[in-house]
């Protein structure tokens, strides 16, 4: 175990009969970050929720060598989140709510958050409850993004939000949040926006931990194999999960030591290789 | 301690309307009162018919002045209860039924610094708002009586004293039962509890019935704590001197402070942690 890092050991969550989360182990290195993907209901925010003490289940979760106890205070020292859903107070204003996380908050970085601010040009005298789902999102990051933590765990945090502003926050504002020792973890639908600002990748499926690996090393057990159809058995003897048919063509995602005479090869993006794993349409990612 | 002060402030900013619900329906009151006088004088009825009229013997004006004094407050110390049984679901489960709790146990404060400002807001907050409106109340009442009927101040003021400190108590207890229920029922908390109680009672009356058992009547037991004022006995008063009257309201203290002043602080506490306990063991999902 090494110490400056986020352990997941052997975690199992039940919702009455339905295994959730099926005794997934994970490491999170300092300083990386790490993307989560998974289809929907594959347990990625029970995952994330069992990472930060919010609900009992079995196993163990340790951060920086030390066991997290469920709903430990000391532990949001070091972790901040935002969830998949606005869990903002919408019987607060903006202003309240920066108010009230700045005050409460001892890892509150004012000179992070007059810039966030400034930069997501917040209503801070209306309430919560009159924002866009979009500024609501915005709202959150900023307050986020304004805690000098260590690790920072977003779930579907661009949820809501423009194009302009999620290319804005991949780009530009979580590159404020993160330093050399810092950890992300973030699960997201739009793998294509944040996959090359991902140093690593957790496939989820089914409560289970499929994959957790270094995205450039994944990238290049994969490739794009394309045949014309009059060939495609020569693909489909490798039995792929999932192939798609157009313009005369067969493509489908395989291991990049297969070599097929006549093929053309392309390089295959983590949405790609994911469904290739686990089945299913682009869609559901 | 700054934590705690935000804590409370962050409860003021969310719950102020309904905590002064009281001041609300006491202002409308007081319209309705002024529009009434207002009828009277231009009837032509002048403000002595607001005079009291007849033959009452000598000291009766202090009498009426004291249950004149404590009828405005068992009418505003049941307004301030139902309002606290109200304010007591909204503190424990109004963050859950808005799913923003999570913003707020993401931070790093424990969970029972967070009960203890909401427990503190409940109790002080509602017995403030009460003493406030009950104490102006009665200046007005004692003043409008001392100039009318010269009955004395002495007795407005106990009046407001005792009912005061009575009430105290037994909004301790009653938002300590609720308290309970609140962090028992996550939904509908009044209408669960009260179901609860009537439950136990029916199960203690079909024992009684079926088993010829002799288990004391719940609800009858927990009456005895919900007093809001005590009648101090002017009944028995051989005459109405008023050193004979206030020897009956000064020995009113020993109904007011007695063992079942202990047994409601007593009940309360063990309510109060039994409830917190039940809401640490919530999950937040």
């Amino acid at each position: 175990m090494t110490e400056e890092s986020y352990i997941v050991h052997n975690v199992t969550k039940y919702y009455g009969k339905f295994k959730a989360i099926d005794s997934v182990s994970l490491e999170l290195r300092q300083g990386k970050i790490i993307g989560l993907l998974g289809k929907n209901g594959a347990g990625k925010s029970t995952l994330m929720r069992c990472m930060l003490g919010f609900l009992n289940h079995s196993g163990e979760v340790y951060i920086d060598g030390n066991l997290i106890k469920r709903r430990d205070p000391k532990f949001f020292e070091k972790v901040a989140f935002i969830p998949d859903v606005s869990g903002l107070d919408d019987r607060l204003t903006v202003k309240q709510t920066i108010d009230y996380v700045k005050r409460i908050n001892p890892k509150w970085n004012e000179v992070t958050a007059n810039k966030l601010l400034e930069i997501s040009n917040l209503p801070v005298n209306k309430k919560v409850s009159q924002l866009s789902k979009g500024m609501k999102t915005k709202l959150y990051l900023m307050i986020t993004l304004s805690l000098d933590v260590n690790y920072l765990i977003l779930d579907e945090p661009t949820l809501g939000l423009d194009i302009a502003f999620r290319k804005e926050f991949f780009n530009t504002i979580l590159n404020e949040f993160y330093e050399g020792n810092k950890t992300i973890f973030i699960s997201t639908h739009q793998v294509e926006e944040v996959e090359d600002i991902l140093q690593e990748i957790v496939f989820i499926d089914k409560g289970k931990i499929l994959l957790h690996e270094e995205v450039h090393t994944l990238k290049e057990l994969f490739k794009i194999v394309s045949l014309p159809l009059e060939q495609s058995e020569k693909i489909m003897q490798y039995n792929p999960k999932v192939y798609t048919k157009n313009m005369g063509f067969m493509n489908a995602v395989l291991s990049s030591d297969i070599e097929i005479e006549g093929a053309i090869y392309g390089k295959a993006n983590l949405a790609d290789i994911f469904l290739a794993m686990v089945g299913g349409t682009n869609e559901s990612v | 301690m700054n934590q705690c002060k935000t804590l409370l402030k962050k409860e003021w900013w969310i719950n102020w309307k309904q905590l002064l619900l009281p001041v609300w329906v006491s202002l409308a009151f007081i319209g309705v009162c002024i529009i009434g006088l207002l009828i009277g004088l231009i009837k032509g009825k002048g403000i002595t018919y607001f005079r009291m009229e007849g033959n009452f013997p000598p000291g009766f004006n202090n009498l009426f002045l004291f249950g004149s004094v404590q009828t405005l407050n068992i009418a505003l110390g049941f307004l301030s209860i139902m309002v606290a049984i109200m304010l007591a679901d909204n503190l424990i489960n109004g963050g859950f039924k808005l799913k923003c709790e999570i913003l707020h146990q993401s931070q790093p404060v424990s969970l029972t610094k967070i009960l203890s400002s909401k427990y503190v807001f409940l109790i002080l907050g509602s017995f403030i708002v009460y003493a406030v409106i009950s104490f102006i109340g009665t200046l007005v009442i004692t003043f409008t009586q001392m100039y009318f009927t010269s009955a004395l101040f002495y007795f407005g003021f106990y009046a407001w004293l005792q009912s005061a400190v009575e009430l105290f108590f037994t909004l301790i207890f009653v938002c300590s039962l609720f308290w309970f229920f609140a962090c028992l029922f996550q939904r509908k908390s009044f209408f669960m509890g009260i179901l609860t109680l009537i439950g136990i009672e029916l199960a203690i009356k079909i024992l009684n019935y079926t088993s010829a058992l002799n288990i004391p009547s719940l609800l009858s037991y927990l009456s005895k704590f919900i007093k809001i004022s005590s009648d101090p006995g002017f009944g028995k008063a051989m005459d109405l001197n008023v050193n004979t009257l206030i020897s009956i309201v000064q020995a009113n203290w020993k109904n007011i402070l007695s063992n079942n002043t202990l047994l409601k602080l007593l009940y309360s506490a063990i309510l109060t942690l039994g409830g917190s306990l039940f809401y640490k063991r919530r999950e937040l999902i």
